[in-house]
Formats: C-alpha cells, sequence, structure tokens
C-alpha cells in the first residue's frame, strides 16, 4: 500500500475543498491514514470553513471504504486554547488562593465553552462564586459560558433511575440501610430528603411500602431498571448483595 | 504512571545530550498516554466486560459509537417511561456528547504522538523555549492528559450512574 493510497486520498480530500484539514499523513506501523482537523474547525453545524463531528465520521468511514484502508480523524487541540485554559486556571487560583485542583474548557461552538473544574474543599457558597466570576470573565471576553462540571462536587443529589436501581438491588430495603447505601455516592442526601423521594416513586406505583418500614419495587418499578448479561448488570448486583446478605 | 512522565520530563529538559534528551523526551509521551488509556479503559471495564479489551487505536470510536448509543437508548426509555424528564435527558446527553469527544479527542492525539514516539524514531523531540515537542505536541500540554481523561470520565461515569446503568 500506502504512498499511492495516501496521494490519492490527499487528492480526493483536496478536490472536494476540505480547507478545515491542516494535514494527512500515514502512519507507517500499522498504516492508518491520520487526517488532522484543528478543532476550532469543528463546528455544531457544517458551514463555509469549517466541519462538523457528524461530517468527519462520515468522511472517516466513506474513505475508509472506497480505499479499504484504515482511517483516522485526529482532533488537534490549539495554542490559543491551551493559553486560554492555563490563563483562565492561574487566574482562578490567584482569586480563590490555589484552591483549584485543575481546570479544563471546551469550545462547543466558537465562543460558547463548557468548563470542568476541580476545587478543593467545596461547598455550595464557593461554587457559586466561582461559577460567577467564571460567568463575568467569559462575558468580558466576548466568550459566553455553557456547563460547568464540577468534578469535586459534593452536594450533587441522585436521579430517580440510580435510586430505582440501588433499591432493586438491595430490596427489600428499610430506609435507613438505603441512606447509608445512597450516601457512598451521595453524601449529601437527607433522610427527609429520601423519604420525600420514595413516597414520590411510591405514589407513581414503582415502589411499595412493606411491613416493618421497608421498600421494594413494584413489578414497574423493576421493568424500569436496566438489566443485561455484563458483570455491571443489576442482576448480577443483586446476586451479590443477597449472597452478602446471608453471610 | 504519571509521575513516571513528569520524572522522565523533567530529565529531558534538563538533558545536555541531544540523544539522551530525545529518548527521555519520547518516552514521557509514552507515560502520559498510557496513564490517560488506563484511566479510560479501567471505566469501559466497569462498563462493559468486554470494553475492557478494546484495541487502543478503536476506543475513540467506541466512545462515540457503543458508550454513546447505550447511554442515549437507554435515556429515551426513562423518559417514556417517566423516570426522567425530557431536560434532564437533554442535559445529560449533552454533558454526555461534551465529554466523551473530548476524551475521545484526546485519545487519538495521545495516542497518535505514542506511537511515533515508540515506532517512528526518526522523528525526533525539539527543544524550543524549554519546551519539548514531538511533531506538533507540546510535553508541557501531554502532561496533563490524565487529569483531563479522569475529568471526562468523572461526568461520563456521572451521566451512566444517573441514566440507571451502573
Amino acid at each position: 500500500m500506502a504512498l499511492v493510497d495516501l496521494v490519492e486520498i490527499q487528492d480526493y480530500l483536496h478536490e472536494g475543498r476540505r480547507d478545515y484539514i491542516s494535514d494527512v499523513r500515514i502512519r507507517p506501523s500499522d498504516e492508518t491514514i491520520l487526517i488532522y482537523v484543528p478543532r476550532e474547525k469543528i463546528a455544531p453545524r457544517v458551514r463555509s470553513g469549517f466541519t462538523s463531528l457528524r461530517q468527519l465520521e462520515n468522511l472517516r468511514k466513506n474513505l475508509g471504504q472506497k480505499y479499504s484502508v484504515n482511517i483516522e480523524i485526529i482532533q488537534t487541540a490549539s495554542t490559543s486554547h491551551q493559553e486560554l485554559e492555563s490563563g483562565v486556571y492561574q487566574l482562578l487560583n490567584r482569586r480563590f488562593k490555589d484552591k483549584i485542583v485543575s481546570f479544563f474548557i471546551s469550545f462547543r461552538e466558537e465562543s460558547l465553552l463548557d468548563s470542568w473544574i476541580e476545587v478543593s474543599d467545596l461547598d455550595e457558597s464557593l461554587r457559586r462564586e466561582i461559577e460567577g466570576y467564571l460567568r463575568n470573565l467569559y462575558d468580558e471576553s466576548s466568550l459566553s459560558g455553557g456547563y460547568f462540571t464540577w468534578l469535586s462536587s459534593s452536594g450533587e443529589l441522585p436521579t430517580i433511575p440510580a435510586l430505582l436501581r440501588l433499591i432493586k438491588v438491595n430490596q427489600p430495603v428499610h430506609i435507613a440501610s438505603l441512606l447509608t447505601l445512597v450516601r457512598d455516592d451521595y453524601p449529601t442526601v437527607s433522610k427527609r430528603w429520601l423519604s420525600r423521594k420514595l413516597d414520590l416513586l411510591r405514589r407513581k406505583n414503582l415502589l411499595v411500602w412493606q411491613k416493618l418500614d421497608s421498600y421494594a419495587l413494584t413489578s414497574a418499578g423493576i421493568a424500569v431498571v436496566p438489566t443485561g448479561k455484563s458483570r455491571s448488570s443489576s442482576d448480577v448486583y443483586r446476586a451479590l448483595a443477597l449472597g452478602r446478605r446471608k453471610c | 504512571m504519571k509521575v513516571v512522565g513528569d520524572q522522565l520530563s523533567t530529565w529531558a529538559i534538563a538533558q545536555k545530550d541531544k540523544q539522551k534528551q530525545d529518548v527521555f523526551g519520547r518516552s514521557a509521551f509514552n507515560r502520559y498516554y498510557y496513564s490517560a488509556f488506563l484511566i479510560t479503559r479501567q471505566m469501559l471495564g466497569e462498563f462493559e466486560d468486554r470494553w475492557k479489551s478494546t484495541a487502543h487505536r478503536e476506543i475513540p470510536n467506541l466512545l462515540r459509537a457503543s458508550v454513546k448509543r447505550k447511554v442515549e437508548s437507554r435515556l429515551k426509555i426513562n423518559v417514556r417511561t417517566r423516570i426522567m424528564t425530557e431536560s434532564e435527558k437533554s442535559r445529560f446527553l449533552m454533558e454526555l456528547k461534551t465529554s466523551l469527544n473530548e476524551l475521545a479527542a484526546l485519545l487519538s492525539e495521545a495516542y497518535d504522538v505514542r506511537i511515533i514516539a515508540d515506532y517512528e524514531p526518526e522523528m525526533l523531540v525539539t527543544f524550543e523555549k524549554k519546551i519539548i515537542s514531538l511533531r506538533n505536541y507540546k510535553l508541557t500540554s501531554a502532561n496533563n492528559w490524565p487529569g483531563r481523561a479522569r475529568a471526562y470520565c468523572k461526568t461520563i461515569r456521572r451521566v451512566w450512574k444517573g441514566c440507571g446503568l451502573g
């Protein structure tokens, strides 16, 4: 293979006026054709000079079939992205006294960015303060702040699907034991919050309250919890939990 | 694994001998890649046993296709069975897509340079303004691959759990 294909593919790409592609090369070790696309050329929708993730995926598949070669698309991070990221990280640490452990950004659109933030000793008020500071900083730089993901978030609450799964694995389960189990993953859950949720699920007919103050899923409840053959299946977890209970 | 990368990269920067600088520098890239790879593989194994043995270069595709599909279909079921609202679903989906793509993009870049580091010795590392680079990749950005991978995995795990899958 190889060099011939590479030239052909380069011509093909060139004819298609795909000027969002910055480089094409062949990786000798596994004869894969690598197409490099700068991250800032990827937009939610295709427009002149820009491509989209969907278009890139189609390009990868089509070229792979057409030339029977492995194609890989590499989205390259730009220097300006890295500089912005490390600049904001430093500003944050100046302002919040070195409490920021890590900080990453991702451009969802040209000026819309999502942020991942890890903070030591994060609480609700600090979280709000940091988010306010960042949104302001973004606004003033003609950027807009999208989603904020708090990597050290402690205030997170379980969703209903997560709660139902936990009950299925451990049922019949007393509210006190359920609270302990829930708190393994969601430390801030209160007993009051949990009983309100359980009550809601009972009214939705997904859960029954049994004697001795314990809860179990109804057949409707069981039906909405995913199962599977994998080791991570809720059925396998339930069997393991039952085994532990007998010990 | 990251500490090994950090140590190698310190040695590489301090080296006066170009050849030694090259070997330490490229090994550092290799270690940073493996660190990010192992963090991802751990997560994939928790999700589905067979995903754990995915070939390195297939992992970005697995993330963008299979992992996404599995969560997406679960989210749909959750909305249909009314255990999740439409807005919860869209929020999860947006977070998922962004983190999966970020992680996939990171791993393909990191894998690209790791292969260069290990199998294309004719491409040498360069040293400019105290920064070691291989092709267009800087060691200063490679050193946050593990942290980045961990951050994206955390979001992906949260969505996975949130929709009842794990």
